[in-house]
């Protein structure tokens, strides 16, 4: 289980960074060709979606790898039953934050999809990408359950 | 209960969760979301939630940021910093104190292709310290050298800082990165005079090193073309108004890919790990964004900026104490929260008060981007610090802590400096059309 799970978020970093080299090549390329005067149509709206699924699909990794920015030297000098109640808070508050997120997005897609709402020039669906939003906020629901799980099973040992 | 108290409590509430642990940028949306719950009501909360999300990670201003970090990244991996600081250490390496003054400069270089300061921090770390090492560098100079060199990046641009800053503002990012420019090298100048004064004081701080002959010297310039050609090419279009910041993001990646390609110095390991680094990184930044964004909705509608600009602009005090005021908030918030948190927490807050007071957002800008910069050298969180100690583990991080007094006092007077000569930072831009 949570070698699938851990398989899924390095897939969606692997996604993440495609959308990386996409927006870059992307946009040298349109600025290449404007020199020619036949810049590449609608190439501000591709590079934004392409950086809405960086973020998204990097977010899970990120999680999972504790890259997260975070207020650490006040507990740090809690003792140790302390500073796992204070992992658990911020584990489940962060839980709600993204289990939230995930069916917001979800909802938006499909009114998005509904509506049938298109990017200005290029006519592109947005709904995709929140549906890639969502998928990815689900993942990292699934990234903290694990560690609360793992915080659980170390308790027996401490 | 009033607008305003809500917003109060969601403030304080904030800080406990963040001294909680909560990451910073989760914490943001969750007390904005929760606060918007209870001064709207809970469906326009939960819809502007997903909103706000879709509408920050797909917003074309904000993707200059993984690409300029991609840019620092694949830099950091080719070796660049290396070559720098060879060139650096053949011009000054044979002065007392030489060493960490090289340090310095290649830190001042680096930082005018990557926007990051714990990735300065860390790559010249692992070059400079041996070498401060070989030659008896007292390691409290060099790890100090080190940690404040790195934070130089932030004021040199590309800087994410100001990427972030411009977009919240809405003022020119391309201005931002030239009014850090002249700062930056002053403060680099100022870093220069604390290490010559500390080993004025005391000799044995920093012995000099083996002088270069001026071929040697100009063999090792060959080193630096990369970087130069990077930065013109970059700024220069970002400046001549040829791109926009993605843009020049964009071709920064590009050209440091095909740079350290035809040097030999990239394989498709480091590129990888440079492209993952980005991810994380970018992630990161994005996250804060995210949550300050949220955050900034719920403080809108407590209308709490608002009051206390017209509050303060009220006051019968004169405006350089209110700015002292809010540089004190900086200079202590930034010993406890991370640099581009505390910005993008603080900004929506004391931005309106700063045009109400009639400063200039370009100035401002950048004297909190110094101030701040204080902040990830001084404990308790400084993060720099840490970034060296997890280099050399075997320094005890008080060493490191005690290195860094000189530069702080370096970025006292640099502050000084600033303020009292706006100019300074307001010259280039005011080149720009």
């Amino acid at each position: 289980m949570t070698k699938i799970i851990k398989l899924l978020v390095e897939l969606m970093n692997y996604l993440a960074a495609a959308s990386i080299i996409a927006m870059m090549l992307l946009t040298c390329a349109d600025v290449l060709l404007r020199f020619f005067k036949h810049p590449i149509l609608g190439t501000y709206e591709l590079v934004g979606l392409f950086g809405a699924l960086t973020i998204a699909f990097a977010i899970p990794a990120t999680t999972l790898s504790k890259g997260h920015v975070a207020v650490d030297f006040i507990v740090e000098k809690l003792p140790a039953p302390a500073q796992k109640v204070c992992t658990v808070i911020a584990n489940l508050l962060s839980l709600s934050l993204f289990a939230l997120i995930a069916w917001q997005s979800f909802l938006y897609a499909n009114i998005l999809r509904t509506s049938g709402e298109v990017t200005l020039s290029l006519e592109m669906p947005f709904y995709p990408v929140v549906y890639a939003i969502s998928a990815a906020s689900l993942l990292v629901c699934i990234v903290l359950l694990l560690e609360l799980a793992t915080l659980k099973q170390k308790v027996p040992a401490t | 209960m009033s607008p305003c108290a809500i917003g109060l409590i969601g403030l304080a509430v904030l800080i406990v969760l963040l001294f909680a642990r909560i990451p910073v940028g989760f914490a943001m949306a969750i007390v904005g979301f929760v606060g918007f719950v209870q001064l709207v009501n809970l469906d326009a909360a939960l819809s502007l939630l997903a909103r706000d999300v879709f509408s920050t990670f797909s917003s074309y201003g904000l993707t200059v940021i993984p690409l300029f970090i991609f840019m620092g990244q694949v830099s950091f991996h080719a070796g660049i910093s290396r070559r720098l600081y060879d060139t650096a250490y053949a011009f000054i390496g044979h002065r007392p104190g030489g060493l960490a003054m090289a340090t310095v400069g290649a830190c001042t270089a680096f930082g005018a292709i990557c926007g990051s300061s714990p990735a300065t921090a860390a790559t010249m770390a692992t070059v400079a310290l041996p070498e401060m090492k070989r030659y008896n560098y007292s390691m409290e100079l060099a790890t100090g050298a080190v940690a404040s060199g790195g934070s130089l990046g932030m004021l040199i641009p590309p800087s994410v800082v100001f990427i972030v800053y411009g977009i919240m503002t809405e003022q020119s990012i391309g201005k931002l990165f030239m009014a850090g420019i002249l700062p930056g090298l002053l403060i680099a100048g100022l870093f220069c005079l604390a290490i010559t004064f500390s080993c004025r004081r005391n000799p044995a701080l920093g012995p000099p090193g083996p002088q270069t002959d001026w071929r040697g010297r100009i063999k090792s310039l060959k080193g630096t073309g990369e970087t130069l050609l990077l930065f013109i090419l970059v700024m220069g279009g970002l400046f001549a108004g040829l791109f926009t910041p993605t843009e020049a993001g964009a071709i920064g990646a590009l050209c440091s890919i095909g740079i350290a390609l035809m040097g030999r110095n990239l394989t498709f390991e480091k590129l990888k790990l440079s492209l993952f680094e980005t991810t994380r990184t970018a992630c990161m930044v994005m996250i804060i964004v995210t949550g300050a964004v949220i955050f900034g909705h719920f403080l809108a509608v407590t209308r709490i900026p608002f009051d206390l600009a017209s509050w303060v602009a009220s006051l019968p005090l004169p405006r350089f104490v209110i700015m002292m005021v809010i540089i004190t908030v900086y200079l202590l918030g930034g010993c406890f929260i991370d640099a581009l948190a505390l910005i993008l927490l603080t900004v929506p807050i004391f931005y309106p008060v700063i045009l109400a007071l009639n400063y200039d957002p370009i100035w401002f800008g950048v004297i909190i981007v110094l101030v701040t910069q204080m902040g990830v050298i001084s404990p308790p969180v400084g993060i720099n610090v840490y970034v060296v100690k997890g280099v050399a583990p075997e320094i005890p991080l008080s060493t490191i802590f005690k290195g860094v007094v000189p530069f702080l006092a370096a970025l006292v007077v640099g502050t000084i400096l600033l303020i009292s000569i706006p100019q300074i930072s307001l010259f280039l831009p005011s080149l720009m059309n």
